[in-house]
Formats: structure tokens, sequence, C-alpha cells
């Protein structure tokens, strides 16, 4: 077993590094977000800081580095507390993707603790929901194309694709205004704030009792509630608990900048 | 000795602080692998010294969330516990232990959550309000299934579970009602506490 995973070390420094070495993450500059989910009621901007997101989500192939250096992370050791039954459930091995999984797709069936220990290890961390959302409100040319109706329309087409396809390698569509790609069209992604977005069911259903349940303000209320796609996401994040899994949820890390 | 373990910890305990909760030590080895302990997070308590989870080890305990500026539903979720608390017979009480975790570890500095546990006058035996660091907050409430943000007002949206685990750190039970306690859940508090009597060391039965 060590001596195949010695094999599979020396495959990965055997593959050639044009084209694969991960680009620098985008730099993405300070601004304020018109979230669908304010903090308050008021509905104020938010505040991003300047920040750096990578261009892709992470791979299989990325994803395999890591569990190689990481044993607690493989399919066969990780914690049932981190990582539900269908932890990379479609790899063939701990250490083996197998043959029906593609080094540049994506990587999915992992879960928010999982993705938040590779993130860490490389020396960033998950981006937040705003983060996220900050970044993902741009089209190919503009970094605010949330009120263009045609824009809105090509992403909602994509959630109303079926499933069931082989996942698309990453980085394969045009980059947005922020030169990132894929933040629509190809995977959910965990964000490090899932469980704050308080917009599930569980929450919504009390009605009165909201304030039994919730310090401080009423729970989240949801803006431009035009903003299906977006609306979609936060809907199922909250659903999720930190060791869920899904074939279609993927993650991509953040990293802070060293300000001078 | 109260059942706190604590001393265990000294000049490591800081750069353990520093790391985030990365699971798995040689120490939490011995847990179940769905013991909540397995989260390495060390905690700063309002009393006596430095915790990682692990040490709660061996009594049941009762765990939630909270932040010391909140106003209305965590002093209910105090008083709730207390309420719990108040059902069980003396010698079963004396067993349990309570953590109380802050959403607000900048706020809430030590100093804070003692005199936020003389407040409620709680017994300082058997409770600890703890923070830890930011990052492992996030971690914390993940475990839990604790829903939580923050607000520009500096106060917190949080769902309130109040979590029963067994002296290995397993979810037992949790209970959402605030105000009076739900029968049930403590019956389940009872229940482990008295079947843990006479027991070899808790937390090593296979």
């Amino acid at each position: 077993m060590r001596q195949y995973a010695r094999l599979v070390l020396a495959a990965l420094m055997l593959v050639p590094a044009a084209g694969l070495a991960a680009a620098p993450p985008a730099d993405i500059e300070a601004g304020l977000l018109q979230s669908v989910l304010p903090l308050t009621e008021s509905a104020d901007a938010v505040v991003i800081e300047h920040f750096l997101l990578a261009r892709r989500p992470v791979t299989n192939r990325e994803f395999l580095a890591f569990v190689t250096k990481k044993p607690e992370w493989r399919r066969g050791a990780v914690l049932p507390l981190f990582a539900d039954q269908n932890y990379l459930a479609h790899w063939e091995g701990d250490l083996t993707p197998g043959e029906a999984t593609l080094a540049e797709q994506p990587v999915t069936n992992v879960s928010w603790f999982a993705a938040r220990a590779f993130c860490e290890a490389d020396g960033g961390r998950l981006p937040t929901w705003h983060e996220w959302e900050y970044v993902a409100a741009a089209d190919e040319t503009q970094r605010d194309a949330r009120p263009n109706p045609a824009w809105r329309q090509k992403i909602l087409a994509w959630y109303s694709e079926t499933g069931g396809k082989t996942l698309p390698e990453v980085g394969r569509r045009a980059p947005n205004a922020w030169g990132v790609h894929d933040l629509h069209g190809l995977v959910w992604e965990w964000v490090d704030d899932f469980n704050a977005l308080l917009v599930s069911g569980d929450n919504r259903e009390q009605g009165g009792a909201d304030k039994m349940k919730f310090c401080g303000a009423a729970a989240a209320t949801m803006e431009e509630k035009e903003n299906y796609a977006v609306l979609m996401r936060t809907a199922m994040l909250s659903s999720l608990s930190g060791d869920a899994t899904t074939r279609n949820l993927g993650f991509r890390c953040a990293y802070d900048v060293q300000e001078e | 000795m109260n059942g706190w373990r604590t001393g265990v910890l000294s000049a490591i305990a800081v750069s353990v602080l520093a790391i985030s909760g990365a699971p798995q030590d040689a120490a939490s080895s011995e847990l179940p692998r769905d013991s909540y302990y397995q989260l390495d997070v060390t905690l700063e308590p309002h009393a006596a010294g430095l915790l990682r989870l692990a040490d709660l080890q061996g009594s049941p305990v009762i765990v939630a969330m909270f932040y010391a500026s909140c106003a209305h539903v965590c002093p209910m979720t105090i008083s709730t516990i207390k309420a719990i608390e108040a059902e069980l017979a003396a010698e079963d009480r004396d067993r349990l232990r309570v953590l109380m975790v802050t959403l607000d570890p900048e706020r809430d500095t030590p100093a804070v959550l003692a005199e936020l546990a003389d407040r409620h006058r709680v017994n300082n035996d058997r409770w600890r309000f703890a923070r830890t660091s930011p990052e492992d907050v996030r971690l914390i409430a993940a475990v839990l299934g604790v829903k939580y943000r923050e607000l520009p007002d500096g106060g917190f949206n949080h769902s309130s579970p109040i979590l029963l685990l067994d002296t290995t750190g397993r979810e037992l039970s949790r209970s959402e009602k605030l105000g009076l306690p739900e029968a049930a859940f403590v019956r389940e508090v009872a229940a482990v506490i008295q079947n843990q009597v006479g027991l070899p060391i808790p937390g090593r039965v296979p």
C-alpha cells in the first residue's frame, strides 16, 4: 500500500507542469456589495475587503495531492464527524481517482471540513459567502452584471440542466471580469460561513418562533428576489451540514492579501 | 478534582491555540470516531486553565453556544440549562458539566465571561464559559450544528440548540426549546448520568 502511494507521488511529479501549474489567484479589489443576503433589514451594502480568489475550483488532481500528503483526509480514514459516507465516493480508492475521473474535473463529494483543511494547507481559506457573491456578480465584461436579464437567464439555464452528465473540466469557459472561471455553470461551491446563511426551512417555518431561536435581529431577509440563481445557492448551502458531500458540490480557496 | 481536567496544558497550549482545529492527534486516538472531541480545539474558560475539548471526556456534558452581550435568547439558554440542572437529583447534578462556547471571542474575554458566570450565579465547579480562536468558532459551530452570523452592530443571529454529549463526546440528544426544559431531554440527561455510575474510567470504554 505504501509502495503504491509512492508510485502515485511519482506519477504526480511526472505530470508536465506546463498548463497545469495553478495560475496565481485573481486579485479582487475592495468594494461594496448589495447582497441578496443583507446583514440587516436596512439592507446596507456589505463592505468587501481586498482579497485573492482562486481562478478555478479545486480539481481531482489537486485534491489527490492533498490527501496524499494528509492521510487523515483519505476516504478510508476520514472521521465521520468531518465527512459523510459519500466522501470522494466517485474515486476508485483512497489514492486512486480511477479512469472514470478526470484529473482536471472539479473535485466534488467533499465536505466543508475537508475543503477548509485543503485551503488551510494551501495557506488560504474558504471564501466567505459575500466574497463569493461579490465575484460571482460579474459577467465577462462587467463586475456587477446582475441587473442584466440576459445574464441572469444564462445562469438559470445551467441550474435547470439535468444532472447525470460528465462534469466538464475546470477553466473551459471564459473567465469573468475578475479573471475568475466557473463560478456559475460547473459546480456548487462551499463557502466558509455556509452555516451563517440563516434562510433554511427550519427557521422560516417557525414563523413567530423566530425570535425564540435567533438572537438579535430577525433572520436574514432575502433581497433581490428576482435573483433566483444566487438564492438557490444560499438555500442549498444553508440546508447542508459541515460533513455533507454531494456529487456537484466542490470548492475553491481564497487568500488574504498581505498588506504592505 | 472537580472533573475539569486542566493544567495538562502549559506552554504548549499557546501554540495549540494558534493552530486551528485540525483533527486527530495521539491523545484523541482513543476517542470514538464520531466523538465531537475529535475536534482538536483549545478553549479559554472563565475559570481555571486552558482546556481542550478532549479534556471534557469522563463526564456527561451539556454544551451550547452564546455571546455575553446578547440580550434575549442567550440568557434564556443559560436559564434553560439551569432549569434542566434543577430537575436532576443532587448527586446526578454533581456529575454533569456545562460548556458554553461564545460566538464572540474578541469581546468575550475570560474576565467578561467570569463576570457573566457571577451574574448568572452558576456553579463554577460544573460550568465553564469559554472562548476559542475566531477560526475555531465556526469549526465548533459546524460540528454542533449551530448557525450564526455576525451583524454590523456587533450582535449575532444564531440558532440556539442545547446539546447533550455522553462521556466520550458523542451527541446523544439536542433540544431547541428554550424556557421550560423538555421533559424528554431532562430524562435523557438523567439517564446518561446514572448509566455512567460504576463504569470504569469513562471515555476508555471500547
